[in-house]
Order: structure tokens, then C-alpha cells, then sequence
């Protein structure tokens, strides 16, 4: 059961990470680049609940912060990407998630990580952070993410059901 | 809510996260580096991985991209190469025509013709059984009816009618046409009538027992005030005599210098010669028909300004009349 889990969270990192980093980040798409990996733990929080979702997206978080072409402070990511998870995990009740509900609860979510970074990164004395852009950022970034909603919440969701269904919610 | 255990997992995991942020503020090298050195390596190499399984899924967007770009990129070069091959044989063909210009100087030149260059514009349609050419010029450039019209190998034909700014030439080669032509250096004279072959006029001499050689030259006998033929302009060489000395129809066949079917500048004789030519103008004269060492402008031309109208020119530097009429 853990091993099953494990892997699903390990391959589904994986593929997350090499899809945002090696092709929407080279799609050169106006705005903010799609988070597909904030959209993973989304879906881990949602497929797992809150607990599950927190602990991916501490280790996502992290391994972001760490990995090449990223220059934040490390821990900002996780601590993001935890409080996504905990807000998602807590906010939709397992038997009322419709599609919808879904596409709008993670293009909410993307819009205001994005912004809770901005704000983190300013406190923090960050000089990388141009205000001027941000609606523009949010928005795009919610879009994105509507987009990316369905097509990466349902797989986990039924790989999570499908595999271990014993700790899927 | 949260089961115990996991409660205290992300306690601790906050904890460690809000760590690392400290650790990595305080600048410096700090604990991380070693650790993100690490952790980029693997990552990176996963990275590199995935561009080579995204590369060709992003080139074909590079190539979308690109299409139109491209596509305006070879249509401008298409543009621009055709404009060079124009440019290319327009070139060869300005220097035809200063070619023939400068022929036409010359023999305008020997003959001390005033002339107006023209070029042809338009030929008339040869079911008619005539052969007419347009030129560019016409009333405004002061044509007149019945001026002569040659070009750098000698007569073309005459001027039959006039329009503002285009006129009709009359080839010699036409059936209709008659010039009166002396043989050079000799002073036999005849009828030279067209044919309608361009290669092939036929010259009618006056007197059936003169004696005329396979390759002499004509000339125009000219007319009075040089119309409808100024004087001295050469005109094709004799190729055949048919008919023995004393026969009535003793006639000439005569090729004409300049070649019909190609004609392009032409020089339009608005004033002939105050006198006679004679046969300096003929190619087959050089040594006569190079002009005087001595290139001061003749009075008589400069006395007489503006015969031509606007866009004629007339020779700069006339030459000395050879002969005395």
C-alpha cells in the first residue's frame, strides 16, 4: 500500500516536473508559466486529502526550490505548496467535487499562490518581484491552471483510486 | 481531522521548511549548497532528459512559428531576385541602345545631318502588305511629312504622317516606296523601289549601259530641301545586276544597310546638309568620314539654332564636307 502510493506520488512528481521545466516553460506562452506542479499537489491533495497532499508538497516545494533554473528562497515553495494542499484538502468535501468545482478551485488556488509568492518574496527582500506584472501573472496563471485542471486532477484520481484505494479519499 | 502522526509530520515538515527559508536568507554559501548542488544535478539531468523527448514536440512549434516568417522571407528574396534579373537585362539592352546611339551620332555626324533620335515604338501589321513602323516622337519634337529617317547603318525609310507625339515611317523595303539613289563614286543615278522583301530592293538605273559592279554602295541622290530624302544617306549595296548592258529593264538588286526587321533608334533628319554629302557618309569610306582633327564648330550649324524643337539634339562636332557640290 505505501509502496503504491509512494510510486504514484514519485511518478507523478516526475512527470509534472519534466513537462513544466522541459516543455511549457519553452512554449514561451504569454504570462506566467502553466504551475503544473502547484496542479500535481492540487491533485494529490484532492485524491489523498490534506495530510497526503501536505507532505508531496513539501517534497515538491523543496525539490522545486532546489532544482536548476530556480532561484528562490528555498522552503518558500514548500510552505506555498503545503498551505495549497491543506486549503484544497479541507475545502471540497469528496462527494460534492464536480468538474467545474474543480477547474475553479485550482485556477483560485494557482491565482493566489502566485500572489502569495509575490508577497513572500517582497517580505523577504526579494528584488525579483515587478508588481506591475502581477494581475497579468495571476491571471494567466489561473487560466493555465483551468486548463491543466482536468487533465491532470482526474488521471490522479483514478490511479489513486485504481491502485490504492484503501487511503484514496 | 488529522490523524495524530500525521499531524506531527507536518509540524515538523513546516518547521523544516521555515528552516531552510532562514538558513537560505542568510546568504552566503550556507549548508545548501553542496545539498542544491546535488539535488540540480539529478534534477538537471532529468531535465535534459525530458527536452530530448519535448524537442521535437517544440520544434514543430519553432516551425509554425517560423512559417510565415519564412515564407515572407522568400517571397521578399523572389522579389528582390527578380528585380536583379531585370536590372541585369535591362542593362544589356541600355547598352544596345547606346550602342545604337552612338552609331547614329556618327553617321549624323559624317552626313552633317540635324536629326532627332526616336526609337520604335509599334510595327505595322504585315497582312496589310506595308511596311510601316511608329516611333516616339511626332509634332511637338518638330516632325514633319516627308522627313528622312535613318539609323547608324544607314536609310530607313521617310515620314508619312505625323501625329502630336508619334509618327508613321514608310520603310524603304515598302512596294510603294521610290527613292531616287546614286551609285557611289560614280555619277550614275536610278529609281530604287521596295519590293517588299527587306532584304532585296531593286534599283532601276537611268542609263540601261552603265556599268555597275556586285558590291558598290547606294546613296540618296536627295530631294529638294532634303524631302522627302536628304542627300548622301546610305542606303545597301548592290548584291545582283540582272539583265545585260542596253536591255530596257536593266535593274539592280540591292541589300539594304540597315536591317528592317530589327530596327530600334532611329535618327529622324529634321535638317539635311547645306550641301551635298556625297558618299562620305558610306562605312566602306572611313578615312573620309572620320571627322576633321581640327573640331571647331562649324558657323553655318551654330548660325542656325533651334531648328530642332524640344529633345533633339544635333552633332556636336560637324565634320568638314569633302567634296564640293
Amino acid at each position: 500500500m505505501w509502496v503504491r502510493q509512494v510510486i504514484i506520488l514519485v511518478v507523478t512528481f516526475l512527470i509534472a516536473f519534466l513537462t513544466q521545466n522541459s516543455f511549457l516553460g519553452r512554449l514561451g506562452l504569454p504570462g506566467s508559466t502553466p504551475d503544473l506542479i502547484l496542479v500535481s499537489v492540487i491533485s494529490v491533495a484532492l485524491a489523498y486529502g490534506s495530510a497526503v497532499g501536505m507532505m508531496y508538497g513539501f517534497a515538491a516545494g523543496i525539490l522545486v526550490d532546489l532544482a536548476p533554473s530556480t532561484e528562490g528562497v528555498i522552503g518558500v515553495n514548500a510552505l506555498l505548496f503545503m498551505a495549497a494542499a491543506y486549503f484544497v484538502g479541507r475545502a471540497l468535501d469528496p462527494r460534492d467535487r464536480t468538474v467545474p468545482l474543480i477547474i475553479g478551485l485550482t485556477a483560485g488556488t494557482v491565482g493566489a499562490v502566485i500572489l502569495a509568492r509575490g508577497v513572500i518574496d517582497s517580505v523577504l527582500g526579494q528584488p525579483t518581484v515587478v508588481w506591475g506584472n502581477m494581475a497579468g501573472l495571476i491571471l494567466s496563471g489561473a487560466i493555465y491552471a483551468a486548463f491543466l485542471a482536468p487533465l491532470v486532477v482526474m488521471p490522479v484520481g483514478w490511479f489513486a483510486q485504481k491502485f490504492t484505494p484503501e487511503v484514496a479519499v | 481531522m488529522f490523524q495524530r502522526r500525521a499531524r506531527l509530520i507536518i509540524a515538523v515538515l513546516i518547521v523544516v521548511a521555515l528552516t531552510f527559508a532562514i538558513l537560505d536568507l542568510r546568504g552566503g554559501k550556507g549548508p545548501f549548497a553542496t545539498f542544491r548542488s546535488v539535488i540540480g544535478t539529478a534534477l538537471g539531468g532529468v531535465e535534459r532528459g525530458g527536452a530530448t523527448i519535448f524537442s521535437p514536440v517544440l520544434a514543430i512549434g519553432d516551425w509554425w512559428g517560423t512559417w510565415g516568417d519564412q515564407r515572407d522571407q522568400i517571397n521578399a528574396l523572389q522579389a528582390e531576385n527578380q528585380d536583379l534579373n531585370q536590372l541585369v537585362r535591362r542593362s544589356a539592352e541600355d547598352r544596345a541602345r547606346a550602342d545604337a546611339l552612338d552609331g547614329l551620332l556618327k553617321v549624323a555626324g559624317a552626313g552633317r545631318y540635324r536629326i532627332t533620335p526616336a526609337e520604335v515604338i509599334a510595327v505595322g501589321p504585315e497582312q496589310e502588305f506595308s511596311w510601316t513602323v511608329t516611333i516616339d516622337i511626332g509634332t511637338q519634337d518638330g516632325i514633319e511629312r516627308d522627313m528622312s529617317v535613318i539609323n547608324a547603318d544607314g536609310l530607313v525609310g521617310r515620314v508619312s504622317a505625323v501625329h502630336r507625339t508619334t509618327s508613321t515611317v514608310v520603310l524603304i523595303v515598302d512596294p510603294s516606296m521610290s527613292v531616287g539613289a546614286r551609285i557611289a563614286g560614280s555619277q550614275e543615278v536610278g529609281i530604287l523601289s521596295g519590293t517588299g522583301d527587306q532584304n532585296s530592293l531593286e534599283f532601276q538605273m537611268l542609263d540601261p549601259l552603265a556599268n555597275v559592279d556586285v558590291g558598290t554602295a547606294l546613296v540618296t541622290f536627295g530631294s529638294k530641301n532634303g524631302k522627302p530624302y536628304a542627300p548622301g544617306i546610305p542606303i545597301g549595296e548592290v548584291t545582283e545586276v540582272r539583265g545585260t548592258a542596253g536591255q530596257l529593264t536593266r535593274v539592280a538588286a540591292i541589300k539594304p544597310f540597315a536591317r528592317m526587321s530589327a530596327l530600334s533608334i532611329v535618327g529622324v533628319v529634321v535638317r539635311p546638309p547645306r550641301t551635298d554629302p556625297r558618299d562620305s557618309v558610306l562605312p566602306a569610306r572611313p578615312q573620309i568620314a572620320t571627322p576633321d582633327s581640327s573640331a571647331t564648330p562649324d558657323p553655318t550649324q551654330t548660325a542656325n539654332p533651334g531648328v530642332t524643337s524640344l529633345g533633339s539634339w544635333s552633332n556636336p562636332v560637324p565634320q568638314p564636307s569633302p567634296k564640293a557640290p
